[in-house]
């Protein structure tokens, strides 16, 4: 599906030394204080090489949302640190969070959080509306016509079926290149049919654009298709095993 | 289910506490009109009660009519053998002549005029007996005025002034300004001055002979004798004295013009609650919008309620008593509020130059009534419609996620049904402008609903037009504002009826700023224009108040002036003619022609010849209604009694705007003299050579209530009133602007709220709280200039109404494009200002509880 996409250009700018993608190390995250305090996250540490795909697994509980959170920037660690793209995310005030959120990460959620009053086009193109950067077109169209949603490029997302609204959302984090992808539950609003597609089309991403890919999960079914699985259990990591 | 209600009230605490403060304001602009109404009635009430007192009856000259109050100086006089005659009517306990003038003005040594009127210049007869019972002045301090050389002058102007007995002021009466010793400062009854009154109490011979009344009285104030009362003292007197004279009781006499104090004051309460039921309007708007999106927001919650088991009737009433509790707590609030406000409108009218007398604030029964019906009902009201739609949701809704209330019939029928709204509103207020033969209350009648039914007719259609509007104008931002103003843009977009119904309460608090404006602009136009075409003078010579009578020694004056070529006096009076009142001018036929221009339609233009012996030049509109024309012989009555038979040698149609409000029937100042009784001129019109300004001012020295503008400025002066009034109206409708504030305050808390799972997105993928607060302030700046745009339309159109009904009276229609740019950019700017709390909220979500499951 992503065969047209392996002689895209390497992402302008990016450090080519970094090898690894993003790095947590020794992360913890506790939260309310005292009695009732409550360790979602005990000195994690999981270092994700570019290309990868990795699956976060555990039961509900488990501190793998923590973890994805705390890695994506949209949380700030008790203690340890995060680097993405060898950037550290711990001192971080909320603008530089911001804006490295918009430049190395991108998101899939398990909601699709398309905004409803824009077309399918202007969903994908939101990121760099709101860097003010101007996309690739040439990578837009790639992307989208990839996706099998050249057709719906005008449709609102009303006018789509949850998969194709987890397409459009997916090809929204893409298309800004980012150093990792975060997908947070992305076949938990879908169909078993519709979800494997969208696993499918995860792993070409990584499989043909070498799209550093970071998946939670709690669907073992799910975390097959990745390259390795973490499995977390009472905020610690207790399995760590690559799968093929 | 009144205690569900105030639970989920007290959840939602921002939501409930801005609707709860959009019905503070409205009810508090009602409660205030209505406390100083009612105080202001009650001190109007009092000072009649203690300025009358004592005085059983009063003399006075018999009219064919009854002279305006403001035009005492016009009045005709009785002679001083009356005093005599009164004094010998058996019941009489003591008389004495009086003097009571409206237009005597004090002035501080420096010749600065003191005070707005009405000016009262009293002749008190201190030494006869009997007097102090039969004058409302009370000394605090010195003695009563003297001689010539005295003056008594209200403690409340002595006060303002800094004055103390024993200082210097100057008096203006009849002639150059006399220089005066303040002998004593009085009270008038129960208060400090009246109103914005200035009192100049002086002996009665120092009063005649500054009046130039010679030994002549305007009134003999008498009180009974122990043992008789006013009526029978009446009726002796009335039974003794002359057909010449009329006796009447004080208050009948009036001659404090006290009426007009309380027509005032009727008025100042009338427009007051007509800007609260404004503000009350417009807080309804908001109320339902509220309402509405907060029960399309607890759908969920409802459904839940609906499954558990609740009828579609107890959800309703849920609904209704939460509005319920909210409008009581508002009323409540807003009551109080009105008694601060009103406490505030009353120094601002005091500074204003409007004081009334103080007797205390008047907190009624009434006002508390009459301000829980109406904050309570509009409250009720306004939740009528969105409680009966949400007892539509259905119980499945609780187990699906982001379902809408479905809309309601009436919904889905809005464009027939506003259609059906504004044609009506149209008829109505067509008819209110154009049908003939009603009158001024029946036009009223049929303006209100009018008007009220064009408001909600556009509230209704305006949904259709918020999309295209939204649109419009978020283009231009969405330059500025970047991806946060291209996202808001699409945000107004999204839900047109939210972003109507939040504009339109802002429509109608802007419309009437509009509309006023606009016909302040036309009022301006048109007098000035009118002016242009009348006024051929260099100069026009005038009170320095503006609408006061001038003494024609100050004319006299200004003829001397170097430079000067011709002074042309105008006087006015009223007179009797065809069973109803009408003006008469007195004018100077050599001259007036050369200065101002009548507008000859037909005959002769006033000259010498035109207008000797009976001759008169009459305005078109009185020669139509009475069916005379040139050659016509007709009879006018003076104050006096004369009958004048005049004969029309011209017929003039000026400029229907007519600010000067010229008398329709002009006449020779010689036979004007022979039959009225008014001396002072209205204007003097000067041509003068070049630059005289400098030799006229000089000239009028000695008149410091008198100046002398150029044909320019007097026009700008004529205008002022216009601005003054334009100013208040601003004022209270700014009101209702707020009230409309926190309509959109509260429509964007509500969105933010709504969406705050995108706003988490949006700052996941990369939105910096920047962008996000700018993303809100622009929706509010668009939702703004949508109600800036609707009301623009709704103001004009309402203007072009009223202005053509006026058109033959000379009303121009004319737009202030740079007040409606500033209304805009106004309106832009309360958008900006109503943003702030709700973009800080939306800057402050945090991803993670945004993006958190449920």
């Amino acid at each position: 599906m992503f065969t047209q996409l392996t002689d895209a250009p390497a992402r302008i700018g990016a450090p080519d030394v970094e090898a690894t993608a993003v790095a947590a190390t020794d992360l913890s995250r506790d939260y309310g204080e005292g009695e009732s305090v409550v360790h979602a996250l005990r000195s994690v540490s999981l270092e994700v090489p570019r290309g990868e795909f990795t699956a976060v697994m555990g039961p509900s509980g488990s501190g793998k949302s923590t973890l994805m959170h705390l890695m994506a920037g949209l949380d700030t660690p008790t203690a340890g640190s995060v680097r993405v793209s060898g950037r550290e995310l711990a001192q971080m005030d909320d603008n530089e969070l911001t804006l490295m959120r918009r430049e190395e990460i991108g998101f899939v959620f398990q909601a699709f959080n398309l905004l409803p009053m824009l077309s399918v086009e202007e969903n994908v193109l939101l990121p760099s509306r709101i860097m003010g950067s101007s996309p690739d077109r040439a990578l837009v169209d790639r992307v989208i016509g990839g996706l099998g949603l050249d057709d719906r490029r005008r449709h609102l997302p009303s006018e789509l079926s949850g998969g194709q609204q987890q397409r459009v959302a997916i090809a929204r984090a893409i298309v800004g290149r980012p150093a990792v992808l975060f997908a947070d539950e992305p076949t938990g609003n879908l169909d078993s049919a519709t979800g494997t597609e969208i696993l499918g089309v995860l792993r070409d991403a990584a499989d043909a654009h070498g799209q550093t890919i970071v998946m939670v999960t709690h669907d073992a079914h799910a975390a097959e298709i990745a390259d390795r699985v973490v499995v977390l259990t009472d905020g610690r990591i207790v399995e760590d095993r690559v799968n093929r | 289910m009144t205690r569900v209600a105030i639970k989920a009230l007290a959840q939602r605490k921002l939501r409930t506490a801005l609707t709860v403060l959009a019905i503070v304001v409205g009810v508090g602009m009602v409660s205030a009109a209505l406390v100083l109404g009612d105080s202001m009635k009650k001190g109007a009430d009092s000072l009649s009660a203690s300025s009358y007192r004592g005085t059983d009856a009063v003399v006075s000259a018999r009219t064919p009519f009854t002279v305006s109050s403001q035009q005492t100086g016009a009045t005709p006089t009785i002679p001083a053998t009356v005093l005599e005659r009164v004094r010998s009517v058996p019941g009489v306990g003591a008389a004495v002549g009086d003097v009571t003038d409206q237009q005597v003005k004090l002035a501080g040594p420096d010749g600065e005029p003191v005070g707005d009127g009405p000016y009262f210049g009293v002749g008190y007869d201190a030494g006869a007996r009997g007097a102090g019972d039969l004058t409302p002045f009370q000394l605090r301090h010195g003695r009563f005025a003297r001689g010539a050389g005295e003056v008594v002058v209200d403690a409340g102007t002595a006060r303002k002034q800094g004055w103390r007995v024993g200082d210097a002021v100057k008096v203006s009466g009849r002639g150059p300004a006399r220089d005066m010793r303040i002998s004593g400062i009085a009270r008038f009854g129960d208060v400090d001055s009246l109103g914005t009154a200035t009192s100049a109490v002086m002996d009665l011979g120092a009063a005649q002979s500054l009046l130039g009344k010679g030994d002549r009285f305007d009134n003999v104030l008498v009180s009974a004798a122990p043992g008789v009362s006013a009526a029978e003292l009446r009726r002796a007197l009335a039974r003794e004295l002359p057909s010449s004279v009329r006796v009447q009781s004080a208050a009948a006499s009036d001659r404090f013009a006290l009426d007009s104090l309380s027509q005032v004051v009727k008025w100042v309460k009338v427009i007051l609650l007509v800007f609260g039921g404004v503000a009350i309007l417009v807080g309804a708007f908001t109320i339902a919008n509220t309402m509405s999106i907060t029960l399309a927001q607890r759908s969920r919650e409802l459904a839940l309620l609906r499954a558990l088991g609740t009828t579609r009737k107890q959800v309703r009433r849920l609904v209704v008593a939460e509005a319920t509790v909210m409008g009581a707590i508002g009323s409540a609030l807003g009551i109080g509020a009105g008694i601060l406000i009103a406490r505030g409108l009353s120094s601002v009218m005091a500074s204003a130059g409007m004081e009334l007398p103080d007797a205390g604030t008047v907190f009624g029964p009434s006002t508390v009534i009459v301000s829980l019906i109406v904050g309570l009902g509009v409250t009720v009201l306004a939740a009528l419609g969105p409680a009966s739609r949400s007892t539509r949701v259905s119980p499945v809704t609780a187990m699906r996620e982001g379902a809408d209330i479905p809309p309601s019939r009436f919904g889905r029928r809005s464009v027939p049904i506003a259609t059906g709204m504004l044609a009506l509103s149209a008829l109505l207020l067509a008819a209110a402008a154009f049908a003939p033969g009603i009158d001024a209350g029946g036009r009223g009648a049929l303006i209100g609903p009018g008007v009220l039914l064009l408001f909600l007719g556009v509230a209704l259609v305006s949904p259709k037009l918020a999309r295209p509007l939204a649109s419009v104008i978020g283009r231009p931002l969405e330059r500025i504002g970047g991806s946060a103003g291209s996202l808001a843009r699409r945000n107004a977009m999204r839900d047109p009826g939210r972003t109507a119904a939040t504009a339109s309460a802002l429509m109608i608090g802007l419309s009437l700023v509009v509309f006023v404006s606009v016909v302040g602009q036309g009022i301006r136009q048109s007098t000035t224009g009118a002016l242009e075409k009348q006024v051929h003078a260099e100069y026009v010579v005038g009170s320095t108040d503006g609408w006061t009578e001038i003494d024609p020694a100050a004319a006299a004056a200004v003829r001397k002036a170097e430079g000067v070529r011709t002074v042309s006096e105008l006087t006015q009076d009223q007179a009797r003619a065809f069973g109803e009142e009408t003006g008469v001018n007195g004018v100077d036929p050599r001259t007036i022609d050369s200065v101002y221009g009548f507008g000859i339609a037909a005959g002769a233009k006033p000259s010498p010849a035109s207008l000797a012996g009976n001759g008169a030049l009459v305005e078109k509109g009185f020669a139509d209604e009475h069916g005379l024309k040139v050659g016509s012989a007709f009879t006018v009555t003076s104050a006096k009694g004369d009958r004048l038979r005049l004969k029309v040698t011209g017929i003039g149609d000026p400029p229907k705007f007519d600010p000067l409000s010229l008398g329709e029937v002009t006449i020779a100042q010689r036979s004007f003299a022979r039959s009225f009784a008014n001396r002072r001129d209205r204007l003097a019109f000067v041509s003068a050579a070049g630059d005289s300004q400098a030799a006229i001012d000089e000239a009028l020295a000695g008149f410091p209530t008198v100046q002398a503008l150029t044909a320019a400025d007097f026009a700008d002066e004529q205008m002022s009133w216009v601005d003054d009034a334009l100013g208040i109206l601003y004022v209270l409708l700014a009101l209702s602007v707020i009230v409309s504030l926190f309509g959109i305050v509260n429509t964007l808390v509500l969105s933010v709220f709504e969406r705050r799972r995108e706003l988490g997105m949006l700052r996941a993928v990369g939105m910096t709280r920047r962008q996000v607060r700018r993303m809100v302030r622009h929706e509010s700046v668009i939702t703004a200039l949508i109600g800036a745009a609707l009301g623009v339309g709704v103001g004009l159109a309402l203007a072009g109404l009223v202005t053509s009904a006026f058109s033959d009276q000379g009303l121009a229609f004319s737009v202030p494009v740079g007040s409606l740019v500033a209304f805009a950019v106004v309106a832009a700017l309360a958008g900006v200002l109503a943003a702030v709390l709700p973009a800080r909220r939306a800057a402050r979500l945090d991803p993670l509880t945004a993006l958190a499951y449920e």
